[in-house]
């Protein structure tokens, strides 16, 4: 492959060898070095490849075998060049294109970003964006030491990194701070009470700091002070010395009852899709659409669905450039009416997507109790669902002064 | 003048014995060809001295021991140089002539 490449860029000519000795010419040329190659015999003796270097050496060896020559046809680029010698425009383009290869050369077209875990990937990016060292900026531009530099101190979570450019692509190597901070750090002169967020009763409690107010089963309102910060101190004869203050911690867990409601409408506009579909394609460049001027949707009523897919390079390199395609779908619009059991399942339908959004906030079902029956125009659904949750929730501690006033007092007097 | 003969007569097995006790590369120390046959549509030739006729269907090489005819159907020399040569086509025989 690289042989015939060398070949080609040296240039050769394949040749017709006709004469007297036609093997004593092709050992000469073997004792001389001069590399003849694709040899096959032909009419009136051989046919051959041979290098224009060795074609100009072949002059005393043809007069001494008696053979003559033919040069049947030419390769190679030397032979182009010659006969495309006069198309200057073409010359210039390619000098252009080299040109214009080595300009690009210059900027940064691909970035890779690696070892991020809490910083996203966009966030990186918005950050380079910011310092104008994104995508197309000029490598000789970009000093990384101060770069990094300017990461660390933007980004305490980055511990270290490393910006390393090669050819046009910059990889941005990050190392995070794992350690997870302290999940929350109380101001010490703030103390908080543990109040009840909703109404329920209580079903479990674990106090791991402060004075509980309530207890399993005892219900509560909302706003209810469950865990008390203050805590009293008592002096040998049982009165209260001094008041202690200290944030709570507890886990209370409540039973919750939840008001369901639900109404569903008789009368309804179905809408049906005819099937029928058209797709229209649109160009979005730096947010202008440019629209298909020959299309149009010829429905009375449809949907619309836009797919935008937007060009890149790499898998993060965007260009301002998306296609957009657009799917019409016919519908046809009726009036209907729902049927009991039609309503039935859309109505459980609705409540299983309530339950589901309550499990996802990490509630517990434990029951449900749901009716529902028909009112004028619409169906009306109705009913409570028990739930377990935690109903922690905090609030500052009320101070009270006076105590320590007397307190004080009484220090003084004795 | 008889020892002289005599010698003349017995150096080239004697070359022969110490590149055979010692196991030297024969092609180097006494010029013997190689060939290296690969299948049937490929054979490489080295130490050779050259070519002494050449047709479509056969093909004749001066070594320096002997001269080897390669037979066989559309052959061609890829490449010709003063070490080896390619030959490529359809070989049904390769024959030493002494």
């Amino acid at each position: 492959m690289l042989l015939s490449l060398m070949k080609y860029l040296r240039g050769y000519v394949y040749v017709q060898l006709t004469g007297y000795a036609p093997e004593r010419f092709l050992n000469l040329c073997g004792n001389r070095d001069i590399l003849v190659w694709n040899l096959k015999p032909c009419e009136g003796g051989y046919c051959f490849c041979i290098s224009v270097w060795g074609f100009k050496q072949l002059k005393p060896i043809l007069r001494k075998t008696r053979t003559h020559i033919r040069i049947l046809s030419r390769h190679g680029v030397p032979f182009y060049l010659f006969r495309y010698r006069r198309r200057k425009v073409y010359a210039l383009g390619i000098l252009l294109f080299c040109g214009f290869l080595y300009y690009l050369s210059g900027f940064i077209w691909n970035i890779e970003v690696t070892g991020n875990s809490y910083l996203s990937e966009e966030m990186v990016l918005d950050f380079l964006k910011e310092q104008k060292c994104a995508f197309g900026a000029k490598k000789s531009e970009i000093n990384c030491a101060a770069l990094e530099e300017e990461l660390r101190s933007a980004y305490a979570d980055v511990i270290w990194t490393s910006i390393q450019i090669y050819g046009t692509k910059m990889t941005v190597s990050i190392q995070e701070n794992l350690l997870p901070e302290e999940s929350y750090q109380k101001e010490e002169d703030q103390v908080y009470d543990i109040v009840a967020a909703k109404d329920g009763t209580i079903e479990q409690m674990v106090t791991r700091a402060g004075t509980p107010l309530a207890g399993i089963g005892s219900e509560v309102a909302k706003g209810d002070v469950l865990v008390s910060g203050r805590m009293e101190l008592l002096n040998d004869s049982g009165e209260l010395q001094q008041y202690l203050y200290h944030s709570c911690d507890a886990d209370i867990i409540a039973k919750v009852t939840y008001d369901y409601r639900d109404e569903i409408p008789i009368d309804y506009i179905k809408k049906e899709k005819t099937g029928n579909v058209r797709t229209d394609y649109q160009l979005e460049v730096c947010g202008k659409v440019i629209k298909n001027p020959f299309f149009q949707p010829k429905f009375d009523d449809y949907a619309v669905v836009s797919d935008t897919a937007q060009l890149h390079f790499t898998h993060n390199f965007y260009l301002p450039v998306s296609l957009v395609k657009q799917t019409y779908e016919e519908y046809r619009q009726t009036k209907a009416q729902y049927t009991k059991e039609e309503a039935k399942t859309l109505a459980a339908k609705n409540l299983k997507n309530y339950l589901h959004e309550l499990q996802e906030k990490g509630i517990q079902i434990i029951g449900k109790n749901v009716m529902i029956e028909r009112k004028n125009h619409s169906y009306v659904v109705t009913g409570t669902i028990d739930a377990l949750e935690s109903i922690v929730s905090y609030q500052p501690t009320e101070r009270i002064d006076i105590t320590d006033k007397e307190v004080q007092d009484t220090d003084e007097s004795e | 003048m008889r020892k002289k003969t005599n010698q003349s007569n017995t150096a080239i097995p004697v070359r022969e014995k110490v590149v055979n006790t010692l196991e030297l590369p024969r092609d180097l120390l006494l010029g013997e060809p190689m060939l290296t046959v690969t299948g049937r549509r490929e054979l490489y030739i080295s130490n050779y001295k050259g070519i002494l006729e050449y047709g479509d269907s056969f093909l004749r090489i001066q070594t320096k021991t002997c001269r080897i005819i390669v037979s066989g159907t559309r052959l061609a020399v890829d490449y010709y140089t003063s070490e080896e040569m390619k030959i490529t086509g359809f070989i049904d025989c390769i024959q030493y002539e002494s």
